[in-house]
């Protein structure tokens, strides 16, 4: 039976790292992340789980330890922020090209410097082309359940997961969490059997010298479990829905049939902005919204099927790429790219280092988005 | 633990490997590679049960491109600067897994243990993380060309210190650094004092918790040297005490051979790195050679004697020594017989030690003489 | 699922997803960096180069420092079937050259020939003949070189009948040295051990005179082996046969002597006349040997010297006797004389005499051929052989002192005799076998010595040579006693452990174990090293590593 519980977002993370029975974690604080290693280390010392926690000297040893205990055959952890997943970079090319199901949860923080600790995506974005997977979540129950698919689709594909949880808003915000019982976990997440490994019985090295006639070869596998990957998270999550009654989907999307124009968002954005969706409906503005879910690998289908249904899409980031424009809406833009029907497209970006989006502000966004006489593209602050 | 050094150099029993070989041929060392034999004969002493982690560096080369390896036992390629955290991960999946007969070795080369990986072997060594550290000092990053690290010695040229004097700064002191960690072995190895090494392989490889080697390890395309003066180099280094044989086990200095010392420069005479090196910049390295012995030699107990006298001092033998006073000499030279040759030993010490046919012998001689002795006999 | 494949594995290459490198780098043949090559080598060593009757000296003594005593036995046999004799009395040239000098003393390689010499007879190891039988030989002389032909014809199967003018056999051995250098009793029990399973019969007091050209007749081939039985006498007035050395050493060691009183003037400078001067000390009398040309010109080997003096032996260099008068005791003459070397004539100081009075006279100025095989020996010296030690008759052979290549030495005549056996055994099988190898072993072919600089040194530490023990010189002097004793097992175990085996692979293993490319295998069977020339690259630490070099290298365009 499943029981419910107040969590916060990192909480959340923390039980469903436990209930995944993660066997190798490497841990390192940074704020906002801290309390997730904090909750895991209470939970070992509880006996909830028994995971080896190495507790290393900075977040790039946290991945090398993972990538360590991953190769040698077992489940690994780690979480981090911002300027910690910025020195972990270069491993998580390793982790993502050693082909290892790690899994690791990123709160979103902004970059220094000017100091901050409150949210924007810019750090797990700047990650984007590690080969990662990315999981851009919008509650704490979300965050838990998405923490098992993580580790299901990642050991399914040998591709690392990166589940992305917003600074405060989400990571430190207690919710009522449904978690569900160890059988239904045990029926999502068998235990690891990898597929290669560091053994003794047959002695192999990995990462050697890869000459140029092998190298792209490797890359290319790589990408093709990207597209498998996509077909893998749908299906767990078919199968999840099945075992929780819950599903999240690649995109979502939320009275979004109808509409003629689309605030398109990621993240607890999403959440803020139900409610806007819904007064500018009673108003009787033709709005709706989409959720992109999954990032990476990046939903081309499911993003081409929602937006084609629209006149214009107003997308909104919490990121920027300087000297172009928002992140999401990039890739939105690219995805759409000589397909029929497609929408006008405006770009915002806003919110970043934990600028408060408030329903206001995104009501005025939509507002904005819509009356705008377009001209090429277009790209604007909030 | 059966301690076997041998303390008479008779040129014929010289190894004691019995291990079988496991390193491959047809690697891609240099010809004369010094990490090459020391990788060879660790990986025997260690045996099949290991897994080396191995960031970027010369050997991640040697040990073969895609799809070969030579190590003959699992290696895990890891980022330049992540060998001890990548070990350490190695070693927390085996205990998860409850595997505890295999050995997890970091083998790196200076630039991955005294600069770059530098940070992530301290934590490892402070976490007393359950591996052995191997660095394997080529003095330079010879992967990359032959550039200076912080393990280059003064005065040595490198591609990065081109100009006279090669490199102006001194050679980071890691030793003291590791040891500070009051990690439970430590040890500096050569290759061409192949018992000790192969000893203190075997005796880290008992060892439980964080053990940190360190080999120096000629280089004949970085240093300059003919390729077939590798051991010759280890020999010189060694003895000129540019590189003192010693180890730290629980806290206690030990120098493990103590060598009739040779002036540096026969040594830096065979390395062209060094060909620029004359006059006073020698006399200022042998300056600080010899500090550092001091240094070694306080650390260890030991008088230092710079300038020890050529002969061992000769003195009439009267009493014979006690068996106690015996035991003491033999475990001065690293001796662990048995209880039947100890007997024998002493009862040959006894016979010998006021012959006057002997008389000529140094007691440490006579001493060397009895133990050559009763290696030789079969006491089980 | 959609076709996935990339290119590679459409055309049926599989990488994994991970690059893991599944195959050892054997594949990888390394040998064609390499552009020298080294090969495996032995070199005689320098000991062995110099050694008078052959020994494959470092393989000897490989065995004993593994405690295979009977095997060294073996192998020394296969060169001297009398170590105990040789390991008394030779001058030992291989100590001298031996490399280990300058680390704590040369290895008492002597000692240890003589350590298996008594071990072969306390053990009583017997000589035996490896048939088939065939052939019968004629030994004329039961010396060092008649033994030895006699032994290493023995043992080819040959029948071998020895005729020897004395009562028992030795030669020299037995009337020359005396005593307290090689007790009889040695020379006895090693005879013995020798012959006793050996088909082989002597036949004593027979002296073969004009006869041996019957002896031609009747064997199948003869050998001479007569040595030097003459004194020579200088011709001075008052000189005479019954001052004769070597008589008065044949008289000692037949037990004949009396006790003598007074002093003793020994003439001459070499082995003889030690042995005659320290004998004399020992029946009672003070000597003194004169000698015409200075100390570091004597003849006399270093042992003598050096033992003699200790004993008490005054010299008195750069004088010759010219006339001797006999008046109750001797009134010698001697004038002085100034040399310059051993081979240039002394030069007479004029006007130099002067007298000594003494109460014994011994002449030692040395020994020569009888003249009696007038077809193949000149009026005067010794018997014309070829290399192959052959005379102008094909069937006639002589070794040893009495040809006119005379060694000289025991060792020496061991040698000869070996090479003259070879000679016979080629000459009756009409074997054109080339002259025959001075160093017998095992091991196929040696190169040139090595030296000094070859040998790797830090491989070896300073291990001072172990001091023999001998009797003080008091109670030496009392008796005809043997004055050293043989080293224990336990110094003989110290001094093989400080020899560097110049030269010859001790299978150390240190070139394998240093092989960067693990490219060197021993085969057990062949007890052989070999390189892989598939994976080396050359670098030649094994060549350099070597502690006795055992390895050369050279160039190989790969
Ligand atoms: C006093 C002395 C000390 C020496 N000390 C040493 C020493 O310390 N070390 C060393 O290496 N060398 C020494 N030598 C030299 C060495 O002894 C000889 O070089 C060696 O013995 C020569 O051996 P051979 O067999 O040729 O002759 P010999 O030893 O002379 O043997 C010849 C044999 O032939 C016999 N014989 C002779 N004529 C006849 C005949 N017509 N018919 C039958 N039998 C005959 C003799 O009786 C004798 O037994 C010494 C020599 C002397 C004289
Ligand atoms: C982060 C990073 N920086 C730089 C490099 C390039 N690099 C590879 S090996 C190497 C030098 C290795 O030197 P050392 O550790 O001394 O080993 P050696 O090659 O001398 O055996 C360098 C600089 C790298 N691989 N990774
Ligand atoms: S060291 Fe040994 S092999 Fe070399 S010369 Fe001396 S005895 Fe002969
Ligand atoms: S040590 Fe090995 S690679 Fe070097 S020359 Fe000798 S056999 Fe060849
Ligand atoms: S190194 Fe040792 S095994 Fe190799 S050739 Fe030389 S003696 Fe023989
Ligand atoms: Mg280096």
């Amino acid at each position: 039976m499943p029981r419910h519980e107040l969590l916060t977002g990192n909480e959340a993370v923390a039980h469903a790292v436990a209930m995944a029975k993660a066997d190798v974690i490497g841990i390192y604080p940074i704020t906002p992340q801290t309390t997730i290693i904090e909750e895991i280390c209470n939970l070992a010392a509880n006996k909830t789980f028994s995971p080896k926690i190495v507790h290393v000297e900075s977040e790039h040893s946290a991945m090398a330890t993972i990538i360590g205990a991953a190769f040698t055959g077992v489940r690994t952890f780690t979480a981090t922020s911002s300027q910690g997943l910025a020195l972990m970079h270069e491993l998580l090319h390793w982790a993502a090209g050693g082909r290892l199901p790690i899994v690791l949860a990123n709160v979103n923080r902004a970059m220094a410097p000017g100091w901050s600790i409150w949210t924007d995506q810019n750090d797990s974005l700047s990650q984007r082309d590690t080969g990662w997977m990315q999981f851009y979540c919008e509650s704490a129950q979300e965050v838990l359940d998405t923490i098992f698919l993580a580790y299901r689709v990642s050991e399914q594909v040998l591709i690392p997961s990166m589940v992305v949880l917003d600074a405060f808003v989400l990571s430190h915000t207690s919710e009522p969490v449904e978690i569900p019982d160890n059988e239904t976990i045990n029926k999502f997440l068998p235990n690891f059997t990898p597929s290669f490994k560091l053994d003794i019985d047959n002695p192999c090295s990995f990462g050697a010298l890869l000459r140029p006639q092998f190298y792209q070869e490797v890359r290319h596998k790589l990408n093709d479990a990207m597209s498998e990957a996509l077909i893998k998270i749908n299906e767990s999550d078919k199968l999840w829905k099945q075992l929780t009654g819950r599903e999240w989907g690649i995109v979502t999307e939320y009275r979004a049939d109808d509409a003629d124009y689309l605030f398109v968002t990621s993240a607890t954005t999403a959440s803020t902005a139900k409610p806007v969706i819904d007064k500018l409906r009673k108003e009787g503005l033709k709005i709706g919204l989409i959720k992109i879910r999954v990032f990476r690998p990046f939903p081309f289908e499911q993003v081409k099927k929602y937006l084609t249904k629209c006149k214009r899409a107003i997308i909104f980031d919490r990121n920027i790429s300087y000297g172009h424009h928002g992140i999401f809406a990039q890739e939105i833009k690219s995805a759409l790219y000589g397909v029929k029907n497609s929408p006008e497209i405006l770009c915002y970006t806003g919110g970043l280092g934990g600028k408060d989006i408030t329903p206001q502000l995104i009501e005025e966004t939509i507002i904005k988005g819509t009356k705008t006489k377009l001209n090429g593209s277009l790209f604007e602050w909030i | 633990m059966k301690n076997y050094s041998k303390p008479v150099l008779d040129g014929r029993r010289i190894w004691t490997t019995p291990e079988k070989e496991i390193y491959s041929s047809g690697h891609l060392a240099c010809p004369g590679c010094g990490v090459a034999i020391s990788a060879r004969t660790a990986l025997k002493v260690f045996g099949k049960k290991t897994i080396l982690v191995v960031p970027a560096c010369c050997f991640a080369v040697i040990d073969g491109p895609f799809p070969y390896s030579a190590a003959g036992v699992p290696l895990l390629h890891c980022a330049f600067e992540s060998a001890a955290a990548t070990a350490s991960g190695v070693r927390a999946a085996l205990d998860q897994m409850k595997i505890n007969d295999i050995n997890v070795v970091a083998w790196a080369g200076d630039g991955g243990t005294y600069d770059i990986g530098l940070q992530a072997l301290s934590a490892a060594a402070e976490r007393n993380e359950n591996m052995i550290y191997v660095c394997y000092d080529n003095e330079a990053y010879m992967n990359t060309g032959i550039q200076r690290s912080s393990a280059t010695p003064a005065g040595a040229w490198t591609t990065t210190t081109p100009a006279y004097p090669g490199k102006p700064e001194r050679k980071k002191d890691l030793a003291s650094i590791m040891i500070a960690h009051k990690i439970p072995y430590f040890a500096t190895a050569s290759i061409s004092y192949m018992n000790d090494f192969i000893d203190k392989f075997r005796k880290a490889k008992d060892i439980k918790g964080f053990r940190f080697i360190h080999l120096l390890s000629p280089c004949a395309p970085g240093w300059k040297h003919a390729e077939s003066d590798t051991i010759e180099l280890g020999f010189l280094a060694v003895r000129s005490r540019i590189f003192p044989l010693f180890e730290v086990e629980n806290n206690k200095w030990k120098i493990t051979y103590n060598p009739h010392p040779t002036s540096i420069n026969k040594y830096l005479d065979l390395q062209g790195r060094f060909k620029h090196v004359k006059g006073e910049d020698i006399k200022a390295i042998q300056t600080e050679v010899d500090k550092r012995w001091e240094e070694l030699c306080e650390k260890c107990d030991l008088p230092s004697q710079i300038n020890p006298p050529e002969q061992p001092v000769q003195h009439t033998r009267n009493q014979v020594l006690s068996k106690e006073q015996f035991q003491e000499v033999l475990s001065k030279h690293f001796i662990n017989f048995s209880d039947n040759e100890n007997e024998l030993a002493y009862q040959m010490l006894k016979s010998l030690w006021l012959d006057k046919s002997y008389s000529h012998f140094s007691d440490e001689e006579l001493i060397c003489n009895i133990i050559a002795r009763v290696q030789m006999c079969d006491c089980t | 699922m959609k076709n996935l494949k990339t290119p590679l594995q459409q055309s049926g290459i599989n990488v994994p997803i991970s690059g893991q490198s599944l195959k050892t780098t054997a594949e990888n043949k390394t040998g064609i960096w390499r552009n020298v090559e080294p090969f495996y080598l032995d070199r005689i060593s320098p000991c062995a180069q110099v050694c008078l009757s052959g020994h494959d000296i470092p393989v000897i003594i490989e065995l004993v420092y593994e405690n295979k005593f009977e095997e060294a036995l073996k192998i020394l046999r296969l060169a001297n079937p009398l170590p105990a004799s040789t390991g008394r009395v030779c001058p030992a040239p291989c100590e001298s050259s031996c490399l280990r000098k300058s680390l704590g003393g040369s290895v008492s390689i002597k000692q240890i020939e003589r350590f298996l010499g008594d071990f072969a007879i306390e053990n009583r190891i017997f000589c035996l003949s490896k048939g088939p039988h065939r052939g019968r030989i004629a030994i004329i002389g039961a010396g060092p070189a008649g033994i030895s032909a006699a032994y290493f014809l023995a043992i080819k199967g040959y029948f071998v009948t020895v005729f020897e003018e004395k009562k028992k056999a030795g030669g020299l051995l037995r009337y020359g040295i005396p005593s307290f250098r090689l007790p009889k009793r040695i020379l006895d029990r090693e005879l013995e051990i020798v012959f006793k399973q050996l088909p082989v019969e002597f036949i004593y007091e027979k002296r073969i005179t004009k006869d041996y050209e019957k002896l031609l007749r009747q064997f199948d081939s003869v050998i001479i082996t007569c040595g030097k039985s003459i004194s020579q006498i200088p011709d001075i007035p008052g000189a005479g046969e019954k001052m004769s050395g070597l008589t008065f050493l044949e008289q000692i060691n037949n037990g004949d002597s009396q006790p003598l009183s007074g002093s003793v003037a020994v003439i001459g400078g070499g082995s003889t006349a030690f042995d005659c001067a320290r004998s004399a000390l020992r029946l009672g009398c003070d000597s003194t040997i004169y000698y015409r040309r200075s100390k570091k010109e004597m003849p006399a080997f270093e042992h003598d010297i050096t033992e003699g003096l200790e004993e008490g032996i005054q010299i008195v260099e750069n004088v010759i006797p010219i006339q001797i008068d006999k008046n109750g005791d001797y009134k010698i003459t001697f004038a002085k004389t100034t040399s310059k070397d051993r081979k240039s004539a002394v030069k007479i100081i004029p006007n130099s005499e002067f007298a000594v009075t003494t109460d014994h006279i011994l002449f030692a100025t040395g020994e020569k051929q009888e003249h009696l095989f007038n077809k193949v020996q000149k009026e005067t010296g010794g018997i014309d052989v070829s290399q192959t030690y052959r005379t102008s008759d094909p069937k006639l052979f002589a070794a040893g002192d009495v040809t006119v290549m005379a060694p000289g030495t025991v060792a020496g005549a061991i040698l000869q005799g070996r090479l003259t056996a070879t000679s016979v055994h080629n000459y009756l099988n009409k074997t054109t076998e080339p002259h025959p190898a001075k160093i017998p072993h095992l091991r196929g072919a040696k190169d040139d010595g090595t030296t000094i600089e070859k040998i790797n040194l830090n491989y070896f530490q300073e291990l001072r040579r172990s001091a023999q023990k001998a009797t003080d010189i008091k109670s030496r002097l009392k008796n005809f006693d043997e004055i050293s004793s043989t080293l224990n097992e336990n110094s003989v175990a110290w001094e093989v452990k400080r020899c560097f085996s110049c030269g010859t692979c001790v299978y150390c293993s240190n070139c394998m174990n240093y092989c960067p490319d693990n490219a060197i295998s021993f085969d057990s069977s062949k007890k052989r090293f070999s390189v892989n020339l598939d994976y080396c690259k050359g670098c030649l630490i094994c060549v350099k590593e070597c502690p006795r070099h055992c390895m050369g290298s050279k160039y190989a365009a790969a």
